[in-house]
């Protein structure tokens, strides 16, 4: 077990461990691989920017403080949607407040005359180094600055182009356009895969794209950037896409999980078969040894027996002709008819074990179910005796039944046999019988070492035994196995009693018509 | 039939403006400029209105129609789902049909995000566009600005001042991904406007955000209907198409040069630029055979009796799609002062008057709509009641001195005042009702080709609205 189990929890730890390894390296991939990503969005965006800057740039310059020019511009450029010129200081030039009432208009100049305020202020080494190089009559050359204001709900943007003279030429751009501008540079949802968010200073989404975008976000971005200047409080999010985390689980983990459990599966598969089998075949070739070794032992006794007194038989006869003598061979003759009947026993039980359907039908005749005690004892009484156990009886089942002598023999034989075996130290076997209407229970109770409460079921299987050593008694294994089926042949069981010393087995068996009458009653309805 | 009443009565109108026989050339936008008192009271301050008009040349929209570049942006939300979105694809299918082989076209989905379904191709695979579209499906929410931006970045693509750019919006619900204020909406429409890129708006259902399709509509120079039912979609399609194929001139820069005695007070019922003596009227393009004008209300400076002073000098610069050339047209006019109360009202132009009376009754709708939203249900009423009478009067006046071409408009819009001002107390269908005042407004503002005061859905009262609904 422990080597199936070991490299299992071995390769499984490996696993685990490379796993999450490769998760936590295809995260930091991805991660990188997304803010690369978010960094060449970001690139498009300012090319939008940029576009605005130059543009507005040639404009600028060329309106610089004429209003006619910054009219036009407003009139003529896309994304512009005031120009403005200020003053030293900071009052708006233009545009010039408007005289008709139009509350939406007021409203939006005395915005920008606020903005005029807050203009930058043109740099003045950079005008006092252009001055110095450039003819006075040209222009401080200055470069755009942008400036972010928050009015309408939302960010506006501003570009400046300040002088040092304090006074600036400005437009505030059209929200509405840059934001489409950058929607429009933005891919649309069947250009890639993933999913992205543009959000807003105040966190409103202001785009999203991507393929698979359900309504409800994963809560935590994947990764996030701020835009580059104008539009740094803005940020764009990655979103594990939805494909990608499955993607992981299919291209991953689910893979080596699946091929880690299909080796374990099968190794494990592999060791208990190996092992079952194995055992199988070992307890199957062990039994065999010990049942010819078990099975010879037996019937080497009667046989040695029958030999050892049709030896003696024969020689007393040869000297004969004396009355004792002839007596002698008598007896001698008598044993040998015994071990005989005794050999037929135990293979007439064999066979009823290996013919476990029960070996026909009963062979019933009336009886008192003493009788039959009594016989069995009879027949070991010289065993007994020269064992020197003492067998004390208390027969309490007289009444004649229907029953097969045979049958109940058998199993009698049997217990008592383990008896003659295994409880001669005992030196006591106790028989108690009783009945009760038409069910008859025998007791045999020996004062021997008992059997263990944990073997108390095992010892009733076949080719079981407790000890097998070979100091042990000879036995097939078979004996209780023989007993608990023929109890069971005649309509009742073989049970271990528990009991404080001893073994304490209670036969059980009931009239063989009333068993007949039984079976066939619960035939007949069907 | 309401449909077809109006449509004859619209054509009666277009006939008469069209048989006038004026300074029309053949391949010339007619420019006519008026004033309602040609003839002022002598000595003192008063208030005149001039009116501008512009007459589309005829155009056969078989031959010579300059090439269209649209692009159809089409909600696909949720609640676009089932009838709505098959109707819209068939509204949309049938409108590819008619497009030729020199069109550019383009087709946006949007949810709660932008595809670009069909990128700017030109219309000569129809059936390849067309099956496109009908395999389009219902999504999620409504990104609206992110789906009118990628409209236009479509036609931006072949934008061309030779050709008619347009976006057409389709959405039957409130925007609710990314911007949504009518600021940003109008900012965009504004600047597409200056592209030379038009944004028509059409809302479905009841579901939609009518201030802000209208805003998008009016400042992108492009139409706005109101389709109450999906079984409207093919044939608001069909007119809007009508319209867009129809287009004779674009990139219009209209400007009037008041005289220094002439302070400028205002353009009635419509947008425009005011600075100083200048005003600036943005166009974005005139149909054939559409009259299109604009009323500026302005204060003259008194004057002596029996001179005449020149009052405005309007020019008027134009792309001319027939010809492909740039023209301009310029027109001045002059106004008399007299001391006879006789004279000044025998020289009163009824016409002119009408038409700003229109334009005022509209500015007073709008009005009422605004009293309506703060709750003021009877000042409403009121308003439009009292708007429906002066309508009443004018077309009398109108009848009794022969003036008939005014009369069906002035009428129709009468008889909307007249319904509004029992449905505007209708708690219930006030969202279907405001929508309907608010296509008339923009409609009559813009003098759209289509869903005019007389349109069926604009007529039908809430009443047999909601027992039309019923019946389906």
């Amino acid at each position: 077990m422990l080597l199936i189990v070991a490299p299992l929890v071995l390769i499984s730890w490996f696993g685990t461990y490379a796993v999450r390894r490769q998760w936590q390296q295809r995260d930091d991939q991805l991660r990188s691989i997304v803010m690369e990503r978010l960094t060449e969005i970001d690139r498009d965006l300012n090319a939008v920017s940029a576009k605005y800057q130059s543009t507005l740039t040639a404009e600028l310059q060329t309106a610089d403080r004429d209003p006619e020019l910054l009219r036009g511009i407003r009139q003529r450029v896309p994304c512009v949607r005031s120009s403005m010129l200020v003053d030293r200081d900071g009052g708006l030039v233009y545009p010039v407040r408007p005289d008709i009432d139009n509350p939406a208009s007021i409203i939006w100049y005395s915005a920008l005359t606020e903005l005029a305020r807050t203009r930058p202020i043109g740099d003045e080494t950079e005008s006092s180094s252009s001055r110095s190089t450039l003819p006075v009559t040209t222009l401080p050359v200055t470069r755009l600055r942008w400036q972010t204001w928050y009015h309408e709900g939302g960010l506006q943007l501003v570009l400046w182009m300040p002088r040092s003279d304090r006074t600036a030429t400005g437009v505030v751009l059209e929200r509405g356009r840059w934001i489409a501008d950058l929607i429009a540079a933005l891919p649309s949802q069947n250009d890639v895969s993933g999913r992205y968010v543009l959000r807003d200073s105040d966190g409103r989404i202001v785009y999203r794209w991507g393929r698979d975008v359900g309504d409800v976000l994963p809560s935590a971005p994947l990764a996030s950037a701020r835009l580059s200047p104008p539009w740094s409080a803005w940020e764009m999010s990655y979103f594990g896409k939805r494909e990608m985390t499955v993607g992981w689980w299919s291209g991953g983990l689910a893979p080596l999980v699946a091929s880690l459990l299909a080796v374990a599966v099968s190794l494990l598969a592999i060791g208990v078969y190996v092992l079952t089998s194995l055992r199988r075949q070992m307890n199957l070739a062990a039994q065999r040894v010990s049942f010819a070794s078990q099975v010879s032992h037996e019937l080497r006794t009667p046989l040695t027996n029958i030999r050892l007194y049709a030896e003696l038989a024969k020689k007393d006869l040869r000297e004969t002709s004396d009355p004792t003598t002839a007596a002698k061979a008598g007896r001698r003759l008598e044993i040998i008819e015994e071990e005989c009947s005794r050999l037929s026993r135990i293979v007439s039980g064999v066979l009823a074990m290996v013919s476990r359907s029960g070996g026909g039908n009963l062979k019933t005749s009336r009886q008192a179910p003493d009788d039959v005690v009594r016989a069995v004892l009879d027949s070991f009484s010289p065993a007994l005796e020269r064992l020197e156990i003492v067998v004390t009886t208390d027969f309490g089942a007289g009444e004649p039944i229907a029953l097969d002598e045979g049958v109940i023999d058998l199993a009698l034989v049997n217990l008592l046999s383990n008896v003659e075996k295994y409880a001669q130290a005992g030196k006591h076997v106790k028989i108690i019988s009783r009945q009760s209407g038409l069910v008859v229970t025998i007791d045999v109770i020996d004062e021997g070492p008992g059997i263990r409460r944990s073997d108390s079921k095992r010892i009733f299987d076949p080719f079981v035994r407790l000890d097998d050593s070979l100091s042990a008694p000879s036995g097939t294994g078979l004996g209780l196995a023989i007993a608990r089926t023929a109890a069971r042949r005649h309509g009742g069981d073989l049970v271990l009693v528990p009991s404080s010393r001893g073994a304490h087995f209670r036969f059980t068996f009931r009239d063989a018509d009333q068993l007949k009458l039984a079976k066939s009653k619960r035939r007949s309805p069907s | 039939m309401r449909y077809a009443q109006f449509t004859a009565a619209f054509l009666v109108c277009l006939f008469a403006g069209i048989s006038e026989p004026d300074n029309v050339f053949a391949d010339q936008v007619a420019l006519d400029v008026r004033l309602v008192n040609p003839t002022m009271k002598s000595d003192q301050k008063q208030i005149n209105y001039l009116r501008i008009a512009l007459t589309g040349f005829a155009l056969d929209p078989a031959k010579d129609r300059p090439p269209v570049n649209v692009a159809l942006v089409l909600d696909h939300s949720g609640s676009m789902a089932g009838e709505k979105l098959e109707r819209a694809k068939e509204a949309a299918m049938a409108a590819i049909d008619r497009l030729s082989d020199t069109d550019i076209v383009s087709v946006v989905l949007y949810d709660s995000n932008v595809s670009v379904l069909v990128p700017a191709t030109k219309a000569t695979d129809r059936n390849a566009i067309k099956s496109a579209i009908s395999g389009v499906t219902a999504g999620s929410s409504t990104a609206l600005f992110a789906g009118v931006s990628k409209g236009a970045a479509e036609v931006r693509k072949f934008l061309d001042k030779n050709q008619v750019n347009r976006v057409i919006l389709l959405s039957d619900g409130l925007a609710n991904v990314g911007p949504q204020s009518p600021q940003e909406l109008e900012g965009l429409g504004r600047s597409l406007m200056k592209e030379g890129i038009s944004v028509s708006t059409l809302g479905l259902g009841l579901g939609y955000n009518e201030d802000l399709m209208v805003a998008l509509a009016s400042v992108g120079g492009g139409n706005h209907a109101f389709i109450e039912s999906a079984n409207e979609l093919v044939s608001i399609f069909n007119q809007e198409f009508d319209g867009l194929l129809s287009v004779v001139a674009n990139d219009f820069e209209i400007q009037i040069q008041l005289d220094s005695s002439v302070r400028p007070v205002k353009l009635v019922g419509t947008d425009g630029e005011i600075e100083g003596q200048r005003v600036r009227i943005p166009l974005a393009q005139l149909y054939s055979k559409q009259e299109r004008y604009f009323i500026l209300e302005a204060e003259v400076a008194a004057g002596e009796a029996n001179s005449t002073r020149a009052m405005a000098e309007v020019t008027v610069r134009y792309r001319n799609l027939k010809t492909e050339t740039q023209d301009k047209l310029s027109s001045s006019v002059q106004v008399r002062f007299s001391e006879s109360e006789a004279v000044v009202a025998e020289s009163k132009d009824l016409e002119t008057y009408a038409y700003c009376t229109l334009q005022v009754a509209n500015e007073q709708n709008r009005k009422a709509t605004a009293l309506r939203d703060a709750g003021q249900v009877q000042e409403a009423k009121k308003l439009l009641e009292e708007n429906a009478k002066t309508l009443k009067e004018v077309r009398l006046t109108c009848e009794a001195n022969g003036v008939t071409i005014v009369l069906p408009e002035l009428d129709q819009l009468e008889m909307t005042n007249n319904i509004q001002a029992t449905g505007i107390e209708n708690e219930k269908d006030w969202g279907l009702t405001r929508k309907k005042m608010r296509a008339v407004q923009n409609s009559l503002e813009q003098q759209q080709t289509y869903g005019r005061a007389g349109d069926d859905s604009s007529l039908s009262t809430p009443q047999t609205s909601s027992s039309n609904r019923k019946q389906k």
